[in-house]
């Protein structure tokens, strides 16, 4: 059982419709995800940044575990007075939102004081990123996702100007950005002795972390990000294909390419906090081979990306909820079938038109 | 006082990498309605020259001056990644992206300028198909369509030639040479092959040494332009 909400799913034998109309946040975040995913995953395809889509993400889990790390001396009031991390065991009152959902489950199930059922959600954390145990960092998702912007906006910097000075080739660089993170992730948890098992349930992902109050932040940043991508996919799509020439047409390129960095930064950063970076790695990266075959253009590339990635989110939620799997892997996996499929469809039509 | 005609000018511009100047003390002057020509060989220090009179690289001596509003760039197509999805007629369309609006839309008068090029190319009955299948002879011809879309007055062409068949080429050439005349164009062609350009240009010119001088018409490749 890896989270709280997924445990309440299971106990009261809920179906994926029923999930969805009971925690509506957590479905529409899902589907937002996976619809805005494959958008950033199309620019960096096409503009050859595909490695950026795995070190982006690694450098935003070194941003955050740095964050934890020197909580105790910018972030204090996220420890208790023994210098150890809030844990969910030291809460009083059941949070508003668990006692709502306690009384729902009693409703449809009839699970009157279970086993799993109350303790489960006496030990959720009121209002938080959900399923920590005890002696974990009480990790407010506002401070790790300005840790998680912070590095990927730094982290784009360097590549930028690193890349202005033509040092090493983009592969290299964004090789080398991937092996810094992974090490400075692994350091900063290691020696802070706080969050690790925070850390680990950030890196292994899911979906169904996200708490109502969050949801309006979430909506912004990632609505904000995907309407620039495509409302301005044409001077995007310009720069990304022929610089000069946009250059030459009197396209601020500078500027736009800061619209981007930031777009791409927020999007990765938010997402590595709500699906971890290999959920986060697939959704980029799968519904956008999967439609590249297909796309006749680049705003059909940009449409089909997004259409795969919310449809692999949608199988994802429809299979993981009644079969008790994990959400985030789950839609992986969906979007990787999606692309299977793809590719089947892909060669069964040439095979015809050669034929 | 500089000539109306007048749409791009070097004076003792000197351009190069890291304050290194790989062409030094260069001098010309491209008017409209003429089509040049600017020959060298490989490693001569075209594509520096050519970024120069593009505006992308600042002189590091001397002055660039550009007398036209519209100067439109037609780059190498190997240079062009072929992994983009892109139709013919998005290619064409983005010659008009100075155009687009504050939501990034291309109005209608530009979607239209862009259609009537295709056509004066003869590629309209490929505007739907991807560029990146078409031959090398079509992508030029595509790219040339992309910048007449923009209603330029100066163009700078980058190896037109360079792969395309010898029909091709020869067409290519006359068209930039029809646009020179009869829409007053200033056409700039950089090119290694200075065989195929001497016949087609107005005026040739030659990179040697970091230097550009004008090349007299009727003198021997060889003893002119050593290859």
């Amino acid at each position: 059982m890896n989270t709280w909400h997924l445990l309440l799913a299971s106990e009261s034998s809920l179906s994926a419709w029923e999930y969805a109309q009971r925690f509506p946040q957590v479905f529409f975040a899902a589907l937002l995800f996976g619809f805005v995913c494959p958008l950033v995953g199309s620019y960096l395809l096409l503009r050859r940044m595909t490695m950026l889509a795995l070190a982006l993400p690694q450098l935003c889990m070194a941003g955050i575990a740095c964050g934890i790390f020197c909580a105790p001396w910018i972030a204090p009031w996220f420890l208790d007075d023994h210098g150890h991390t809030h844990g969910a065991h030291d809460r009083e009152a059941l949070p508003a939102e668990a006692e709502e959902l306690q009384s729902e489950l009693e409703q449809l199930a009839g699970v009157v004081g279970s086993a799993a059922g109350p303790s489960a959600i006496e030990n959720a954390p009121h209002d938080a990123p959900l399923g920590m145990g005890h002696e974990v960092f009480h990790a407010d998702p506002r401070y790790e996702l300005a840790w998680a912007l912070l590095s990927s906006g730094l982290g784009l910097l360097v590549l930028q100007l690193l890349g202005r000075r033509g040092v090493l080739s983009a592969d290299a660089r964004i090789a080398a950005l991937f092996a810094a993170a992974s090490a400075l992730t692994l350091l900063f948890v290691a020696e802070s002795g706080l969050g690790r098992e925070h850390v680990e349930h950030i890196v292994r992902g899911d979906l169904v972390e996200i708490a109502r109050a969050d949801f309006p932040l979430f909506l912004v940043l990632f609505g904000g990000a995907a309407l620039f991508l495509s409302i301005y996919r044409r001077p995007l799509m310009l720069i990304g294909w022929d610089r000069e020439s946009a250059r030459v047409l009197g396209l601020r390129v500078r500027l736009w390419e800061l619209g981007f960095s930031v777009a791409v930064g927020v999007v990765i950063g938010v997402g590595v906090l709500v699906a971890g970076p290999i959920v986060l790695f697939a959704l980029l990266v799968l519904p956008t081979i999967a439609a590249r075959r297909f796309a006749p253009s680049f705003g059909r590339q940009l449409l089909l990306a997004s259409l795969c990635g919310g449809t692999a989110t949608t199988l994802g939620f429809a299979v993981a909820i009644p079969l008790d799997w994990i959400l985030g892997p789950t839609i992986a996996l969906a979007a990787l079938t999606l692309l299977g499929a793809g590719a089947a469809c892909g060669f069964v039509l040439s095979r015809s038109s050669s034929g | 006082m500089s000539s109306p005609s007048l749409a791009l000018e070097l004076r003792g511009a000197s351009f190069g990498y890291e304050g290194r100047a790989v062409l030094q003390g260069i001098d010309l002057e491209l008017e409209r309605g003429i089509c040049y020509g600017l020959v060298g060989p490989n490693g001569a220090g075209k594509t520096t020259l050519l970024r120069g009179l593009l505006g992308s690289l600042v002189a590091l001596a001397g002055t660039r001056v550009q007398h036209v509003q519209r100067l439109r760039y037609v780059p190498q197509r190997e240079t062009l990644d072929a992994a983009w999805p892109l139709r013919v007629q998005d290619v064409v369309e983005t010659g008009a992206y100075d155009r687009l609006d504050l939501w990034g839309r291309l109005p209608r008068a530009a979607r239209e300028r862009a259609r009537a090029a295709l056509r004066e190319l003869g590629l309209d009955d490929l505007r739907c198909r991807s560029f990146s299948e078409l031959s090398g002879g079509q992508r030029q011809r595509v790219l040339l369509a992309r910048a007449l879309a923009g209603e330029p007055e100066a163009l700078l062409l980058d190896e037109p030639t360079s792969g395309v068949d010898e029909e091709s080429s020869a067409h290519i050439l006359e068209l930039l040479q029809r646009l020179a005349r009869e829409r007053g164009l200033c056409i700039a062609v950089v090119s290694h092959q200075r065989e195929a350009l001497e016949a087609s240009v107005d005026r040739l010119f030659a990179l040697r040494h970091g230097a550009l001088r004008e090349v007299e018409r009727g003198v021997p490749a060889r003893t002119e332009e050593p290859r």
